[in-house]
């Protein structure tokens, strides 16, 4: 058990992304919130990386900065770099990371419905990213969107290409969203909350596509959500953010089934099922910090059970605990 | 008579056509029956659109059904004057799934809670002592209540919507959705605090989800419903342990994490066709609902719609090619 | 008086509104030799608000508090503080008057028509900006605009081709109503710049009680109006795919 102070050490090089120290607060009229505090993530290609956190966590910060779409200000990035291939992303100019965005890292987010445009049609959503990012001609794109539409499983379908969003259900659009983010081939997916919105039935259709496209197209995925359901069906290795820090990451197996963190195993304890029926479920106190204020040492202790005086004191350091399970918390051993 | 007693419940919704008004009928609840004993749990699972919303509102007659039955406490809600209405609600409150929205954001707590207090008739005084109880007892301090519903997190919120529920002392409460909008961390707390109030107030509980598993755990009876009709009922054990009808074997096969075998990706089946976002079915089909979709579907299915039969004990199921298997 | 009444609404519906009482000319022949100047008057204000206001308005919404944007607001307060009539005079003096660029009365050339429809048009313009800016703003905050950026597109592209396509449907709505209105006659502007149009036609006809006149010209403008109301409707179910007429 050594202290993770040189995280290359785990890290073979083939990383698609690396995400090291990343530290993003945003300066407002009512104080400064802190929504990243130093996070390290790594993806490589053909890895689902699941990162797991309640609202206001930090996941939409981090999967924004990687995007590129963080303004600044109010965001101001304190420290840390977002390695893309090895590229620094941070500080890059606009144009260029116009090109990587959408060409080389695509994200299919929430709401569907919300996050397509609703005056234009699916092709042309689709098409104008070709044509665009890979100088097709609109004929050679409408060919290639028919195909991606394929793809994710509507077929090759003119009908779809010429609808409307409002024209088609809340999956169809969920996977036309998806056939929008894959169609240039992106080496890096990120997928924000993707099914949250989506009936259970339709839910396990879209993990199970999600999964396809990493394994026909050795995509890297940054899969992010507040359900742990979800990300035990989806992700490779999982990663626990709370209060703009990673508490606690590991392979999917090891993290469920070998808990280290008290607040990865509250949270697993206090999703209700059939079993524990008449029992009362074990609730997490309080509430979630604001990145405006966020407590004091170990962000989480004062809901924790286990908290001790140290942890009201000091942040504590990322661990390695073997295997490539990592948690940052006084109180394991 | 049990406490709760729907019978027949029938909600037609018209299109907006200029000449064409029956034919864009579509029925959002069809021939639903089912009953809640006093003091327990009924729990109804569906999709969006299956007509859970719709059920809600006939069963509160917030937007009366076109035909069919609703009891209260031995009270025919459809034979009520709408004076007579208007004071029974009262003891039928709901407590929606977005407390963002169902709090006036430009009132105060104390203010948003009196309101209703105020159509009581009740004093001044009364009112007070009343709101105070009721916000002690889903764990807002009674000191905060001239605070506005911003200062407060999304769980804390729907604490508040659910006292300003209780504040009209109601029997009945229709919980639709309450915890799908918050915080995971959070849900257990509100879930908890569901479970004191029922048994500290003899509540009884008509609770709404999507997510099988919340069901199972909090309630004493379960209805699977699908575009309008129930498909399947039972207690939670019946349920639980021996799902028959195709539709609840698919609902808990969809259960993220839980490694069960799931029939293959079947959407080219579901959603191929833009034009039939399988929301709401037209009137006039003597076809299972379930059939296009359903992966044992025979003749039989497509000729003659299955009705709601009793296989054992409480259980009962609408399906022709249902198969009982003991999972025990 | 029943029989008089749906006499009345039959020749209504023959376009026959009836004799002038001054003039004795037919009610329909004098709506229908000044509707042309009204119209074109009306088209004509309308264009120049929507060429003015459309694009001050979107350049003040994608460069929020900057130089244009507070350039639009001067504008937009300007031109609904400002009473047309007097901009009118001013125009008159300034434009006819000093520099003869354009003539002072009388009609029939486009040239008359210039300095009404300018001045008719400036306090459309302020309001349609004020909208145009509104409605861009917001669509510019919904989600889609995020997707369309992180799809790597420019921010014109974003701008033109995703916001504001969205961002018309109001303004356009708005300015068919306006249309509707200004068909209507614009008694002012017809005043300042002694153009025969509708308005003075009825304004006349009120001070010499002319009643069959201005039975027929209420009828008439309230037809133009609905007109033009369903017009804007099918444009709008043309623009929103959402909306499909059935």
């Amino acid at each position: 058990m050594a202290i993770n102070q040189d995280s290359t050490l785990s890290i073979t090089n083939n990383n698609l992304l690396e995400i090291k120290n990343l530290d993003v607060s945003f300066i407002q009229a009512r104080g400064t919130a802190h929504a990243l505090r130093g996070i390290d993530l790594t993806i490589s290609s053909g890895e689902i990386l699941a990162l797991v956190g309640e609202s206001g966590s930090g996941k939409t910060v981090t999967s924004m900065s990687i995007m590129g779409l963080v303004p600044t200000p109010p965001a101001r990035f304190n420290a840390g770099s977002l390695l893309f291939r090895g590229d620094e992303l941070i500080g890059r100019p606009h144009a260029e990371m116009r090109k990587i965005r959408g060409n080389e890292i695509a994200m299919v987010f929430q709401e569907p419905a919300k996050y397509l445009n609703p005056s234009l049609k699916i092709g042309e959503q689709i098409t104008e990213m070709l044509i665009l990012h890979l100088g097709m001609s609109s004929q050679q794109a409408e060919e290639k969107a028919l195909a991606f539409l394929d793809v994710v499983g509507l077929g090759k379908s003119r009908r779809v290409l010429n609808a409307y969003p409002h024209e088609l259900s809340g999956g169809m659009k969920q996977r036309a969203m998806i056939a929008m983010a894959i169609c240039c081939n992106p080496s890096l997916l990120i997928a924000d909350e993707p099914t949250t919105a989506l009936d259970v039935t339709l839910q396990l259709q879209i993990l199970k596509l999600i999964r396809n496209l990493k394994k026909t197209f050795s995509m890297g995925i940054l899969f992010i959500s507040h359900n742990l359901g979800v990300v035990r069906e989806i992700a490779d290795r999982v990663a626990v953010i709370y209060a703009g820090k990673i508490v606690e990451s590991a392979a999917n197996k090891t993290l469920f089934e070998n808990t280290l963190h008290p607040y990865t195993s509250a949270l697993l304890q206090s999703i209700p099922d059939a079993e524990k029926r008449g029992q009362r479920l074990r609730a997490i106190p309080g509430n979630v910090p604001d990145a405006e204020n966020i407590p004091k040492g170990c962000s989480f202790h004062p809901r924790c059970a286990l908290a001790s005086d140290k942890c009201s004191r000091e942040i504590p350091l990322t661990r390695d605990y073997g295997n490539g399970h990592f948690a940052a918390c006084h109180i394991i051993h | 008579m049990r406490f709760v007693e729907i019978k027949n419940l029938e909600k037609t919704y018209f299109g907006h056509g200029f000449f064409k008004r029956s034919k864009s009928a579509v029925k959002a609840v069809d021939r639903v029956s089912f009953g809640i004993e006093k003091k327990s749990v009924f729990g109804l699972v569906g999709e969006s659109g299956c007509g859970k919303t719709s059920l809600v509102r006939s069963v509160l007659y917030l937007d009366p059904p076109t035909s069919g039955e609703v009891w209260i406490d031995n009270t025919l809600l459809g034979g009520l004057k709408s004076t007579e209405l208007r004071s029974f609600r009262r003891r039928m409150q709901i407590v929606f799934q977005d407390p963002n929205s169902a709090l006036n954001p430009k009132m105060n707590v104390q203010d948003s809670l009196e309101e209703g207090l105020v159509n009581r008739g009740l004093e001044a005084g009364h009112r007070k002592k009343l709101i105070a109880r009721m916000l002690d007892l889903v764990g807002i301090s009674p000191s905060h209540s001239s605070r506005y519903p911003h200062e407060f997190s999304g769980g804390q919120k729907q604490r508040i919507v659910i006292a300003r529920a209780l504040c009209m002392e109601p029997d009945f409460l229709v919980l639709d959705e309450p915890v799908s909008n918050l915080d995971v961390s959070i849900q257990a707390q509100i879930i908890n605090l569901l479970q004191d109030l029922k048994k500290e107030l003899n509540l009884t509980y008509l609770f709404i989800s999507h997510d099988l598993n919340l069901v199972a755990y909090l309630s004493d009876r379960i209805a699977v419903m699908y575009k309008g009709r129930l498909v399947e009922s039972g207690s939670t054990d019946e349920i639980m342990d021996h799902p028959v009808h195709p539709y609840t074997l698919k609902l808990f096969s969809s259960i993220p994490g839980m490694e069960t075998t799931v029939v293959a990706d079947d959407f080219t089946t579901q959603e191929a066709t833009p034009a039939s976002d399988g929301k709401k079915v037209a009137v006039g089909t003597n076809a299972c609902n379930y059939c296009d979709s359903c992966p044992m579907a025979g003749r039989e299915c497509r000729e003659r719609e299955p009705q709601l039969e009793t296989i054992d004990g409480s259980h009962k199921v609408a399906c022709h090619k249902f198969s009982y298997r003991d999972t025990h | 008086m029943l029989t008089q009444y749906l006499q009345w609404i039959w020749d209504v519906f023959r376009f026959d509104f009836g004799t002038s009482m001054t003039s004795g000319r037919q009610v329909s022949d004098l709506i229908m030799e000044r509707f042309p100047l009204t119209l074109s008057l009306a088209v004509l204000g309308i264009l120049l608000s929507i060429i003015i206001a459309i694009p001050l308005g979107v350049i003040s919404a994608v460069r929020r508090w900057s130089f244009w944007d507070y350039l639009g607001m001067l504008f937009s307060q300007a031109g609904m503080a400002i009473p047309s009539f007097w901009l009118g005079i001013l125009l008159l003096l300034l434009l006819s008057i000093k520099y003869r660029v354009f003539p002072l009365f009388g009609s029939g050339s486009i040239n008359h028509l210039i300095l009404p429809s300018i001045s008719l048009g400036i306090a459309r313009a302020a309001v349609l900006l004020r909208l145009t800016r509104a409605s861009m703003v917001e669509e510019l905050s919904k989600e889609y605009v995020v997707t369309a950026r992180a799809k790597g597109l420019t921010e014109r592209m974003v701008n033109y081709k995703h916001a504001l396509k969205n961002a018309l449907l109001p303004v356009i709505t708005i300015a068919g109503i306006q249309l509707g209105y200004m068909l209507g006659g614009a008694i002012i502007i017809e005043q300042v710049f002694s153009l025969p149009g509708l308005g003075r036609l009825f304004l006349f006809a009120v001070y010499q009680r002319d009643f069959p006149l201005i039975q027929g010209g209420v009828v008439f403008v309230a037809f133009v109006f609905s007109f033009i109301n369903f017009a804007v409707d099918i444009l709008y179910s043309v623009l929103n795919p959402k909306i499909r007429i059935t």
